[in-house]
């Protein structure tokens, strides 16, 4: 189990190294800089901010220097907010957007495996269609239009929950049903599909003419097996929340990580963008890595080796 | 049929309901098993064997319905119970074990847990004593070390072991009533002769009704008390295991014996007989054998014939009686 | 954003007739049937917008103001006075053009990559999928973001990088389907008969992956016009004065209580596009995945 950890954060490793390299060249090969931009500032003041980050050195100095402080776990200043570090402006947006990540995930799977398992059950029936018909719906209105349509109704007609900022639990809810829906609706289709197929073993058949009954069967029996797939899902689907959630936070007015994100990269705050990506990549590996893990410990059929 | 049995079904019918018509897999099965025998039930692919078994603890999957008949369980009508009185004759008073070992445990559960459940099911008993008992039945069953695998999971296990899982979890309910349908289909020789005594053991200790399901003409000979042939979803013949292997009164029972090969000849596999089994979603108004029956006369053709007694607790049914000139 | 609210990968079925499925399965589902047409007559529309237009989707009628819909402007009209219809018609263009060329970027990418990682199999498959394996789990959009704010946010751009972000999944489908097929009878004919490895590509794979392949881009156009609207409320879609569904509902959004017709309309459009296509791709799936059929 260690070692199967191990190996994986070891093999992890090129693959950051990549993203710090791609995205460092991508940023410089491109048109324009952080104190190049429209900005009328005098040419002396340019070019002395220009030094005061090492961006008139050789492009390669640049690279080396910047992954010596990737080492030091050093993402540099940010340009834009001059008296704070990129690891400063993770540090406070990412614990706001990690919250609404897994509230919205949560929301997710709360919704989605009941809905995915009761049109299983009642498969062709009318509760299936109404389901499935839900969860198409729900696939095809955009979170940007969920987002306002709920603060429409809840916040400004009925006065449930705030609108937008950030602090209370209250605020909470509404931001993370309209990040989970989408996800609670294709989990929802997963669960269904593999549930199907489950229930269709020969396993299920054996738990039957055991005198098995009905709710026994599903949560004992068959759940598991339909969960799998659900969980290989769920890597990919924080990928996802992720970029979800800029939208959300932009909606919202919620000082999370996406919102830095968008806004660094349209000043071109080379640091910032820099650092939010790969903190990104490496989140979204350790959160496959503890899928991976999960996987392992639901599935008896995998052995660790 | 004489004395009352355990079981005994009456002109059963399931049909599966297919876009390409209705199949009748099973289609007027009359049968009776006797306390404390074991009735073989024997018959080619198709013939509806399975279905028959599935029927009996109304397991037929859809688009498959039992559509008539009676299943009486010591004169109680199993098609007549509520969810709630299946379940209790499920596991509890008739077990089964089923054909494919492989598939059919769950493989995300332990042994252990599985084989219990039925305990957990049907009587109030803690999870431990429900272990407990488990282990003793699966020791009893020829698991070695029983006690220390229970918490392994199936992949751990070969195939004969997890067919001896199967019988475990089928015993463990005391049932009165034990189906297997082929249980030894899927396991080598060697394991085949090991699990055939388990049965016979089973018989003995537990005083089960047995109804065993095979292609092995040589295991009905063998196991079986009784014999019930099945073809084309109708028993066509039904006898004490000995009048049946040597007065057999139905032309497909008298095939399958030809085909037997003489003792030590070794393989006592159902062989083929020439010609091809009925399409199920279009049977004849007549006999089902007429095509392949070297007696058929032109009133077989017209009429279907019924299971009438031919002998002493011998029945078949056919029109022709192809013993008589001899 | 819902890069993966899609089918779940490999899951397609083995190739069959696919004009057969598609006239069985349409005659026996009339939703199908309704969706089909409701797609058709939005496609429609949009492509004939310059003759159906009532007005030019640039002209700014700053008196007139945000109107609601009335019979001159019967989806009503923006806060600079523009007829809502006439930019919803040509929005539906360029959100339309979007989604298929993004498909279609997607397309040629992940055909070709799966069908060569199948193909050839073993090692050169198994570091391919590895490969793809590992950008499933990477920030995409960010990528994509980046690309588009710092180069520049073109529309050619904007195929691109929602073509590159679409591929994984194709040629995981198209890499099984292959992995499957090539093993097929026809396929070691071929090979026998000294057919080269494009040519059984071409005259055998490509056409025989036909239906799962069909499948799956019906799934990944609504994917993909999602995640146009998705970076055009980030402001990085389309540039005004042209519009696309998304820039419309995005503008839309923002003044949502004041004017909720501006959001309504083309929500309204892009959920009955989105939700046609997916059922289509639904229903077609289910029509070929050999699991689901049960009579
Ligand atoms: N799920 C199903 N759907 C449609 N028809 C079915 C289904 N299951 C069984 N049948 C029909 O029932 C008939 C009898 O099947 P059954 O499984 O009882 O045969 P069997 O005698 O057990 O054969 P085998 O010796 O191969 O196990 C089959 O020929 C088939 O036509
Ligand atoms: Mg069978």
């Amino acid at each position: 189990m260690i070692k199967f950890i191990l190996r994986r954060i070891a093999l992890s490793l090129p693959v950051i190294f990549l993203i710090a390299t791609t995205t460092f060249f991508i940023l410089r090969l491109a048109p324009g800089g952080p104190f190049l931009s429209e900005r009328a500032i005098p040419p002396e003041i340019q070019a002395n901010l220009q030094a005061k980050y090492g961006l008139d050195q050789p492009l390669w100095i640049q690279y080396g220097r910047y992954l010596r402080s990737l080492l030091r776990l050093d993402l540099g200043p940010s340009y834009r907010y001059p008296e704070r570090t990129v690891n400063e402006i993770i540090v406070e947006g990412f614990p706001v957007s990690f919250e609404l990540g897994l509230a919205a995930l949560l929301v997710a799977l709360l919704i989605g495996v009941p809905a995915g398992v009761v049109a299983a059950v009642k498969h062709r029936g009318f509760l299936d269609r109404l389901t499935m018909s839900v969860v198409l719906a729900g696939i095809s209105v955009p979170t940007f239009v969920l987002g306002p349509l709920f603060i429409f109704f809840f916040s400004l007609t009925l006065y449930w929950f705030p609108p937008a900022l950030w602090g209370s639990p209250e605020q909470l809810v509404l931001p993370a049903i309209t990040l989970g829906t989408p996800y609670s609706v294709y989990i929802a289709r997963l669960t269904r599909t593999e549930m199907l197929e489950v229930l269709q073993q020969d396993y299920i058949r054996t738990a039957r003419a055991k005198g098995v009954g009905e709710f026994r069967l599903l949560w004992r029996h068959a759940l598991n097996g339909a969960l799998l797939p659900v969980v290989s899902f769920l890597g990919p689907a924080v990928a996802d929340l992720v970029t979800g959630s800029i939208v959300i936070e932009k909606i919202f007015a919620i000082p999370g990580l996406g919102r830095y994100f968008v806004e660094s990269a349209f000043s071109r705050d080379y640091t910032t963008v820099m650092g939010t990506v790969l903190f990104y990549a490496v989140l979204l590996i350790a959160a496959n890595l503890v899928v991976d893990v999960l996987y392992k410990f639901l599935d008896p059929r995998i052995e660790y080796r | 049929m004489p004395e009352s049995p355990v079981l005994s079904l009456e002109n059963l019918k399931t049909y599966f309901f297919t876009r390409s018509g209705t199949a009748k897999a099973v289609d007027g099965v009359c049968l009776d098993l006797r306390k404390g025998e074991t009735l073989g039930i024997v018959g080619e692919s198709g013939s509806g064997k399975s279905v028959t078994c599935l029927s009996i603890l109304r397991l037929v999957p859809p688009p498959g319905r039992i559509v008539d008949g009676k299943i009486l369980l010591e004169g109680r009508n199993l098609l007549e119970l509520s969810k709630r009185e299946l379940r209790q004759v499920r596991g509890k008073q008739i077990g089964m074990v089923f054909q494919d070992p492989m598939t059919s445990l769950n493989p995300f559960l332990s042994i252990g847990d599985q084989v219990a459940e039925t305990l957990l099911v049907h009587e109030q008993l803690s999870r431990r004593q429900a272990l407990r008992r488990a282990a003793e039945v699966l020791e009893k069953v020829g698991i070695s070390d029983a006690a220390n695998r229970l918490a392994d999971y199936p992949h751990r296990f070969s195939g004969g072991m997890r067919q001896r899982v199967m019988i475990a979890m089928a015993l463990i309910g005391n049932p009165k009533i034990l189906i297997a349908d082929e249980p030894t289909t899927a396991l080598d020789v060697t394991i085949q002769a090991q699990v055939l005594e388990l049965f016979r053991q089973i018989k003995a200790d537990f005083g089960a009704s047995i109804i065993l399901i095979t292609h092995n003409l040589g295991i009905v000979a063998g196991m079986a008390d009784h014999v019930a042939v099945m073809y084309a979803g109708r028993v066509v013949e039904y006898a004490p295991t000995e009048e049946m292997f040597s007065r057999p009164r139905h032309p497909y029972t008298l095939a399958l014996l030809a085909t037997l090969p003489r003792p030590g000849e070794g393989g006592n596999d159902l062989q083929p007989i020439p010609g091809t089994p009925p399409d199920l979603t279009r049977l004849p108004p007549g006999c089902a054998f007429y095509d392949r029956c070297p007696f058929h006369e032109q009133h077989c053709l017209e009429e279907a014939p019924p299971l009438l007694p031919v002998g002493k607790d011998h029945w078949a049914s056919c029109w022709v009686d192809f013993t008589a000139g001899r | 954003m819902a890069s993966i609210l899609q089918t779940p990968a490999d899951v397609l079925p083995a190739a069959l007739s696919l004009r057969g499925i598609v006239y069985r399965r349409m005659r026996r589902d009339p939703w199908m049937l309704l969706c089909a047409t409701v797609l058709g007559i939005i496609l429609l529309a949009s492509l004939l917008a310059p003759w159906i237009a009532p007005y030019s989707y640039e002209q700014i009628d700053l008196k007139l103001g945000a109107s609601p819909p009335n019979s001159a402007h019967w989806m009503g009209t923006d806060t600079l006075g523009r007829d809502l219809f006439s930019r919803t018609l040509y929005g539906g263009q360029i959100s339309i053009a979007v989604g298929v060329v993004g498909t279609l970027v997607s397309l040629l990418i992940g055909v070709l990559y799966g069908s060569i990682a199948g193909y050839r199999g073993g090692h050169t498959d198994e570091v391919m999928m590895r490969f793809v394996d590992l950008l499933y789990s990477l920030p995409y959009l960010f990528l994509v973001i980046i690309l588009l704010v710092f180069f520049s946010s073109s529309i050619l751009m904007l195929f691109v990088a929602l073509g590159l972000v679409q591929w994984l999944t194709m040629a995981r489908i198209v890499r099984g389907q292959a992995l499957s097929l090539k093993n097929a009878e026809f396929v070691q004919a071929a090979r026998l008969s000294g057919t080269s490895g494009t040519g059984i590509l071409f005259r055998h794979l490509l056409p025989n992956m036909l239906g799962p392949i069909v499948v799956y881009a019906t799934l990944t156009v609504p994917a993909v016009i999602l995640q146009e609207a998705f970076l055009s409320f980030l402001g990085l879609g389309v540039q005004p004065p042209r519009s696309s569904w998304g820039t419309l509902i995005s503008d839309g959004a923002g003044v949502m209580s004041l004017f909720p017709w501006l959001v309504f309309f083309p929500a309204a459009i892009l959920a009955a596009v989105l939700f046609s296509l997916n059922f289509l791709g639904d229903g077609l799936r289910d029509a070929l995945d050999p699991r689901l059929r049960h009579d």
